[in-house]
């Protein structure tokens, strides 16, 4: 690792900017006690844990490899002594391709009346002649790994593996704990794509499920059928707070599941905006405590698979006070003017903002807009009060900022998906 | 396309609109105006589109997501009349 003194960013405004680390990229940061926890994007690189007690003067203190090379452990929560980190099968879409190999093959047969060649197949997957291969070895090796890893992290700086849970298909994308329960998003046997499925942590080495919940349509092996193509209608994840889950489902837009009964979710209400709103939903998270005396939810949608002239992905207000019947107060947006890399590049629009209340703020990361701190105290208006847009990373056309998180002294970690990770102090 | 995920086009075929994107928001924006109710704003389109940063409420949004859905519709309906009349044709 090298850390620079100053991280040279080239917008900012209310945040000032403490240290950047030359870390590799990342899919989620949380902070607890004066630890950063890191997730990488791509193995070897599993976990890092930061010690930013001195945010100027942050130093790592654990690192954490994935269980294998064909995983990546890109998420990560912690809960009182108790760390969970994700195993997704890596470069999953990739691979995902290979399983079109022989019906791809048969296609190319018939209308070329001969064997295709290893280009002609390529170019019918959408890989380069030379993944080819790859594709035929990944479809070889399967994947059986996914699942997630519970650690005793009582000290942060020799985390302690309790337990590792298998679950199914290419395992765990994001999820939620407490000191109790994990609430994990994953693919499961007999499904189409990630379902929630809560476990037990009373054993913390022992992990034992209680219950899952799936949209209507997924459980395939159950004889329902999916009204939508390929994985389009999943869980993303879903956020506890009190009795409620609040979930983000992707093309099928937001649900609110009632977990009063752990062993038995039911499903409380959705709102789907998929059309005409393009961005996939992908965090819902209800604000605790009210703003201006309303109950509200913010969601966020991923920027995912932008078309010129159409709106990039944004931020929702949602009127929480009937929790089985989201409604949207209003939206935030981001112009492209407002980063001199959206177009250089890369994603520009919303991704992810701090899964936790900072009174009326979000601090929202926004690809190559960087971080966006953003006022509810109108919820009927919202308005940008800051933001910070780093330096691209070295070999990259643009930041994209990834993840975020903010602890109670106002320390934001901003952790770019590509490479580095910034820590600034929020002065606003 | 986000390489981090597994929405395979080829797979899992998008809302794309059938016409060009500058041709959808053309005919939204014509649509939107023939709508009854308070027209948006040039600010609210602009601020959809990323031309402005800022906040929209949600009676702005609903209507330019009506007014979209429309000119999807309107689209797929002259594209799917291309496709009778041959090529050539007049689109709107």
């Amino acid at each position: 690792m090298t850390m620079q003194a100053t991280p040279g960013p080239i917008v900012s405004a209310n945040l000032r900017p403490l240290a950047r680390l030359d870390l590799p990229g990342g899919g989620e940061v949380t902070i607890k006690d004066g630890h950063a926890f890191i997730g990488h994007m791509s193995p070897p690189d599993g976990t890092t844990i930061l010690d930013i007690r001195d945010p100027a003067r942050p130093r790592i203190v654990a690192q954490l490899a994935p269980p294998d090379p064909f995983s990546h452990t890109h998420k990560v929560k912690v809960a009182g002594d108790l760390m969970i980190t994700n195993v997704e099968r890596h470069r999953r879409h990739f691979y995902r391709k290979g399983e079109r190999l022989a019906s791809a093959g048969v296609e190319l047969m018939a209308r070329l009346g001969r064997e295709p060649s290893e280009a002609e197949l390529a170019a019918a997957l959408g890989v380069a002649p030379g993944d080819v291969a790859e594709l035929r070895a990944g479809l070889a090796r399967g994947y059986g790994a996914g699942g997630f890893r519970v650690w005793d992290i009582a000290d942060p700086a020799h985390p302690r593996e309790l337990a590792y849970v298998k679950t199914g298909g290419i395992g765990v994308h994001r999820f939620d704990m407490d000191e109790r329960f994990a609430y994990i998003s994953t693919e499961m046997e007999g499904y189409v794509g990630n379902i929630l499925v809560i476990y037990d942590l009373a054993e913390p080495t022992r992990p034992r499920e209680v219950s899952r919940w799936h949209l209507p349509g997924q459980h395939v092996a159950a004889g329902e059928t999916p009204v939508w193509s390929g994985q389009r209608h999943r869980l993303h994840h879903a956020l506890r707070v009190g009795d409620i889950l609040w979930a983000g489902c992707w093309y099928a837009g937001a649900w609110t599941i009632d977990v009063s009964d752990i062993a038995r979710p039911r499903t409380l209400g959705s709102y789907n905006y998929h059309p005409p709103f393009p961005e996939p939903t992908h965090t819902l998270f209800r604000l605790a405590a009210p703003i201006a005396g309303r109950a509200l939810a913010l969601m966020i949608d991923e920027e995912h698979d932008h078309t010129p002239g159409q709106p990039h992905a944004f931020l929702w207000v949602m009127d929480a006070s009937d929790p089985a019947a989201l409604t949207p107060i209003s939206t935030f947006h981001v112009a492209e003017s407002a980063s001199p890399y959206a177009k250089a590049g890369g994603r520009f629009g919303a991704h992810q903002f701090q899964e936790r209340q900072v009174g009326s703020l979000v601090f929202a990361s926004w690809f190559a807009g960087g971080l966006r701190v953003i006022d509810l105290a109108s919820p009927e208006e919202p308005r940008e009060i800051g933001h910070f847009v780093p330096a691209p990373a070295p070999g990259h056309v643009a930041p994209q900022s990834n993840d975020v998180d903010i602890d109670p002294r106002g320390i934001v970690a901003l952790l770019d998906r590509d490479r580095g990770l910034d820590l600034l102090a929020f002065e606003g | 396309m986000c390489t981090d995920c597994f929405d395979d086009p080829a797979e899992e075929p998008a809302d794309e609109p059938a016409i060009a994107p500058e041709e959808l928001v053309w005919l939204a924006r014509r649509i939107e105006e023939q709508m009854s109710g308070e027209p948006v704003s040039p600010r609210g389109w602009e601020v959809y589109f990323g031309q402005l940063s800022g906040a929209l409420d949600w009676r702005t949004l609903e209507r330019i997501g009506r007014a979209m859905d429309g000119a999807r519709l309107v689209a797929s309906l002259a594209v799917a009349r291309d496709g009778e009349a041959g090529p050539g044709a007049s689109r709107f």
